[in-house]
């Protein structure tokens, strides 16, 4: 019975899924060897891809009602760590931002990376009974405290970058659990009445310093507002897109953007722009598109999951990729502000890549077990 | 399987659906967005973005040339340029502007604490990031304020025109502006080789301003100008000019020493002359190089053109006689008399008295339309082609604009205007047997590695032929011998020449001036075969005004202290062998020419020379130490110390310490050592030590510093 059973989970693995996702990864590592050729990012980024298969197929083949059982366990667990990366002398601190644990001869982990997990899991277990009312006051509240706790931990590492990854988790659940349309509607109008309203307030006022309003003006002017601070990311790395026309700019006198640093993290946070220099017009949207088929993927998975719960949580792990793949691109071509925000599957980080193999786990373990049995 | 059937149909009671797809639209619209910026900035912005990296990946260093040198024949140095240290501030980055400005002031000096901190407030507050706190500092004060660590104070290394003899051939030299332009003289006129052309460093740049590719434009050195003076002639020439226009109260004066046979200019003078280390501050009329730039009439030394025409037309020989027709011609209407009252002389007899009338029919003779060939072939009313700017041609009027009475007053050199360097170039052409080298000062160009890249081309014509030439210099003998430039007679040197005495057009009467005259006198020795051309024009000298009495002896006193220099066989009798007239007791350097303006290399020279050496230290009897003048500060006192022969060829090197940089460019010039300065202000090490030996041409290092 169990040989039947393994026979058949295996061959009902969502292999397209995986190797899409193996695929992008690949595709990544090749990126950040070109970003970084004389850094070892690329072997890292391999091995961790290498981790992450194995984490992935044993999430795959978990079921993941029981992993969900035990949500409340991860996620205590995921907060004791982001209690510790706080702890000096535990926490690692990079660029400012005390977001590391040192693991004597594994090198630095992320928890903020790998918290994202237990949070969404946490949420779907709360909202993923079914449902026949709409989405209630009290709710909301115990939802938002869900993500406040690890969020507020993100916070004070500082990284805003990581912790606003979290808010699309809660946004999707909600979203998808009966919430009245006219909060979401209203939360939209107040978000584009308040936010124009409150930058000139705030302008006026001095409340919002010029520094801030720096970031704001990069948008409107990479070229010439603040070039030697936030400006001068979004500009190199409108620089480097620009660069890669259609089939990218590999010729031998063409020098890399990246390779000579003019770019900021090409590895990481603008890996994206790595891309199109070096793939062109036709790599970066083969990308784009391969991103699309895969968050489809998972959005078919959701809808064909065996219960809410399962949905829940394919979705909000497609509402974080989506959310991050939509702030990375938008940054990368100067349309954004400049958040650190990593590209799935793409930017280097052994945290990141585990962290998304995992969730892409879940959708795999979910989707195996959508025949109610 | 009805299994999978049944899980498909699950029905959800919320609003998965709708609401998914409303998600899926807002995704689909972002991926449109994107699509389009992507296209937007990878096609059509694709050029402009690619520009702009390769713009900022590329780096762009201008690498300045050093100004080459100017050199006399000999390769001593006249100019070169020095690498200073500027400083400027940035006001911004000073932390204390009062104790800076307090530390500051009293080392650059031309500015005092208050104003100084003032100035960067300023400064600052207009958000100004630069302002120059001191440009081109000597090295000491460098020092010092390098050695304040005074943050917001940065130095940026300039170069700094040096003229390491101070005024000596200012006029020749020129002088350059702030940023090393050349402005007047060879400085100017070579401007463009002097200068170099700056490299270019094309560096690929990281982000972090390393260059980690560059194609670079290598900077071409200026290249060095080698001209024909000689530094030690030049010296002499400017002493003796100097002390003769105090002598005679001149207003100015000019001498040109030249070369015959090649055309070479040795020496080029003017009175009262200017440092071009501080040229711009001084008054434009000083800075005018009279030779080339001083119209005059030239008067009698003119009269060579109209006695060289008759000879070489057969319209007269030197021994026909000429009726001078008691002092009185009457030309066209126009009376014109003698100083004195002349019968009938011989031609070179009247030559030598300087007839007025014997030159004005001799004119006639010749006729208009030949006379102005000659006047033209002799090279009058065309710029002679020195390689100098402003050169004027002179003042020459077509035979059509001529007065019937002309013909008389441009015999005996009026009517027309000439300058100093043309009148060499005529007397140049009489004694190199009637051929007509253009005169020149500029020998080659030699770049960086000394290779010649231009070399002066030789131009001449026959203007005379050779027997006319020579009868030319024998009546022109005549007149240092028994005529009006007795005064002109050499020691140990025959000599040949002209006076002339103009008198100036007194621009209130616009008529003939008595009081105001030019004075000269154009002569060349030895006369069989001449090694020298000198003019010597002294412009308004009070008292006595005839080139005879003011010029003549000027001549004399050059002619005597370089032709031993340039180590010219005496073809006279010596009427006097007192020490006193010694080079080197006259504060003339010792040769290290070999005859005839040939010259091998410095060294070899200097062996050469050996036998002059030892015969001047034989005869000198000089005391065997350097005397030193006691009072050390004293810059005149400088030229009245006596340098001792210390053996056979060696000299004693003075001890230099205290001294400014021009008196010991003098001291060396007058030694004929090689002055390699380092440093300005006063001399604080020497190499070699004072006392030691030291040969002619060698290379004496010293240091100077200026402290207070």
């Amino acid at each position: 019975m169990s040989t039947i059973l393994e026979k058949r989970r295996f061959r009902d693995l969502d292999w397209f899924l995986m190797l899409l996702a193996v695929g992008i990864a690949i595709f990544g590592t090749w990126q950040i060897h070109n970003a970084q050729p004389e850094a070892n990012y690329w072997k890292k980024q391999l091995i961790g891809l290498g981790v992450s298969l194995v984490a992935m197929m044993v999430v795959a083949l978990t079921d993941y009602r029981k992993l969900v059982y035990f949500a409340p366990a991860f996620y205590i667990f995921g907060l004791v760590l982001l209690v510790l990366v706080l702890v000096p002398g535990v926490g690692h601190k990079v660029n400012g931002q005390q977001a590391w644990i040192m693991i004597p001869g594994l090198g630095t982990f992320q928890p903020s990376e790998f918290v994202k997990i237990p949070t969404a899991l946490m949420l779907a277990r709360y909202f993923g009974r079914p449902r026949t009312s709409i989405l209630s006051w009290h709710e909301m509240l115990i939802g938002g405290a869900i993500l406040a706790l690890p969020v507020g931990l993100i916070m004070l590492e500082p990284d805003a970058g990581q912790a606003i990854t979290y808010l699309p988790l809660l946004a999707v659940v909600l979203f998808l659990s009966s919430i009245r349309m006219w909060l979401v509607i209203a939360a939209l109008a107040a978000a584009f009445v308040t936010v124009p309203a409150a930058y000139y307030v705030g302008v006026k006022t001095g409340a919002i310093k010029n520094y801030q309003q720096e970031r704001i003006n990069v948008i409107l002017d990479p070229e010439n507002a603040d070039r030697r601070g936030f400006g001068y990311h979004t500009w190199q790395s409108i620089l480097t897109v620009g660069k890669g026309r259609i089939v990218g700019a590999r010729s031998a006198s063409d020098y890399s953007q990246s390779r000579l640093k003019f770019l900021p993290e090409p590895h990481t946070d603008f890996i994206f722009a790595v891309t199109a220099e070096t793939t062109g017009f036709i790599g970066s949207i083969s990308l784009l598109i391969a991103y699309a088929v895969l968050l489809s993927k998972l959005v078919v998975g959701a809808r064909r999951a065996p219960d809410r719960m399962g949905m829940l949580v394919i979705m909000a792990f497609v509402g974080g990729f989506a959310f991050q793949i939509f702030i990375n691109v938008g940054m990368a071509l100067g349309m954004l502000p400049v958040i650190g925000v990593p590209l799935p599957l793409m930017s280097a980080g052994l945290s990141a890549v585990l962290a998304t193999f995992i969730a892409i786990g879940f959708a795999i373990s979910i989707r195996l077990r959508r025949f109610v049995n | 399987m009805p299994e999978r059937h049944s899980a498909r149909s699950t029905v959800r009671p919320d609003a998965f659906r709708r609401r998914a797809s409303v998600v899926a639209i807002f995704l689909f619209l972002w991926m449109v967005v994107i699509g389009a910026r992507l296209i937007h900035l990878q096609t059509s912005q694709h050029e402009w973005l690619s520009a702009r990296a390769r713009a900022q990946q590329q780096g762009r260093g201008e690498k300045s040339a050093a100004r080459g040198l100017i050199v006399d024949r000999m390769g001593r140095e006249l100019a070169r340029s020095i690498v200073l240290e500027s400083f400027f501030a940035v006001p911004g980055e000073i932390e204390d502007i009062d104790e800076a400005a307090a530390k500051l002031a009293p080392i650059i000096g031309d500015d005092d604490a208050v104003s100084l901190a003032a100035r960067w407030r300023q400064a600052r507050e207009a958000n100004r990031k630069f302002a120059w706190l001191a440009r081109k500092v000597d090295a000491e004060s460098s020092a010092r304020i390098r050695a304040l660590e005074l943050k917001g104070i940065h130095v940026v290394k300039e170069s700094k025109r040096r003229y390491p003899n101070g005024a000596l051939a200012a006029h020749i030299l020129g002088f350059v502006g702030l940023d090393e332009a050349g402005l007047a003289g060879v400085e100017q006129i070579q401007n463009a080789s002097l200068n170099g052309e700056p490299g270019m460093a094309l560096f690929e740049d990281d982000a972090r301003g390393h260059a980690y590719e560059s194609f670079e434009i290598a900077p071409r050195a200026g290249q060095s100008v080698v001209l024909t003076i000689d530094q030690n002639v030049q010296y002499r020439v400017e002493q003796i000019l100097s002390a003769a226009i105090t002598r005679t109260r001149a207003r100015s004066g000019t001498v040109v020493v030249l070369d015959p046979r090649s055309g070479e200019i040795l020496a080029l003078a003017n009175a009262p002359t200017f440092d071009p280390n501080g040229a711009t501050k001084i008054a434009a009329e000083s800075r005018t190089n009279e030779a080339l730039q001083n119209i005059y009439e030239p008067g009698s030394t003119f009269k060579i053109v109209a006695y060289a025409a008759a000879l070489e037309e057969h319209l007269a020989r030197p021994n026909d006689r000429i009726d001078c027709q008691m002092g009185s011609i009457n030309v066209a209407g126009r009376i014109v008399r003698d100083h004195s009252a002349f019968g009938t002389l011989t031609l070179t007899e009247a030559l030598a008295k300087s007839s007025n009338v014997a030159a004005i029919k001799l004119g006639l003779r010749v006729g208009n339309e030949r006379m102005y060939d000659y006047i033209r072939r002799f090279g009058f009313g065309a710029r002679t082609g020195v390689e100098l700017p402003g050169e004027t041609g002179g003042l020459l009027r077509p035979v059509a604009r001529w007065q019937p009475s002309s013909i008389g007053s441009i015999a005996m050199g009026q009517e027309i205007g000439v300058t100093p360097v043309q009148v060499a170039a005529a007397f140049a052409a009489v004694a190199n047997d009637g051929l007509r080298v253009a005169p020149h000062l500029m020998r080659e160009v030699r770049d960086e590695n000394g290779v010649v890249v231009k070399r002066a081309k030789r131009e001449e014509r026959r203007v005379i032929g050779v027997e006319t030439a020579r009868a030319l210099r024998r009546m022109l003998e005549s007149v240092t011998l028994k005529g009006t430039a007795k005064a002109a007679q050499l020691d140990g040197y025959t000599a040949a020449g002209k006076t002339g005495t103009a008198q100036k057009i007194d621009s209130s009467t616009r008529a003939y001036s008595k009081t105001k005259h030019v004075a000269s006198f154009a002569g060349f020795a030895p006369v069989e075969n001449p090694s020298v051309v000198i003019v010597v024009v002294i412009d308004e000298p009070v008292g006595a005004d005839h080139g005879g009495v003011v010029a003549a002896p000027v001549f004399r006193e050059i002619a005597e202290s370089i032709l031993p220099y340039l180590d010219v066989t005496p073809d006279a009798e010596l009427k006097s062998a007192t020490p006193d007239r010694l080079l080197v007791a006259q504060g003339s350097a010792p040769a290290n020419h070999t005859p005839g303006g040939k010259e091998t290399d410095a060294n070899q020279a200097g062996t050469d020379e050996a036998g002059t050496g030892e015969s001047v230290a034989a005869s000198a009897g000089l005391p065997e130490v350097a005397q030193r003048d006691a009072d050390r500060g004293d810059a005149g006192a400088v030229s009245e110390v006596v340098y001792a022969l210390a053996g056979d060829r060696a000299l004693l090197m003075p001890d230099l310490r205290g001294h400014s940089v021009r008196d010991t460019a003098r001291v060396c010039a007058q030694l004929g050592l090689d002055l390699e300065a380092h440093g300005e202000g006063r001399a604080v090490a020497q190499t070699p030590a004072g006392g030691e030996k030291v040969r002619v041409g060698q290379i004496v290092r010293v240091q100077f510093s200026r402290r207070e």
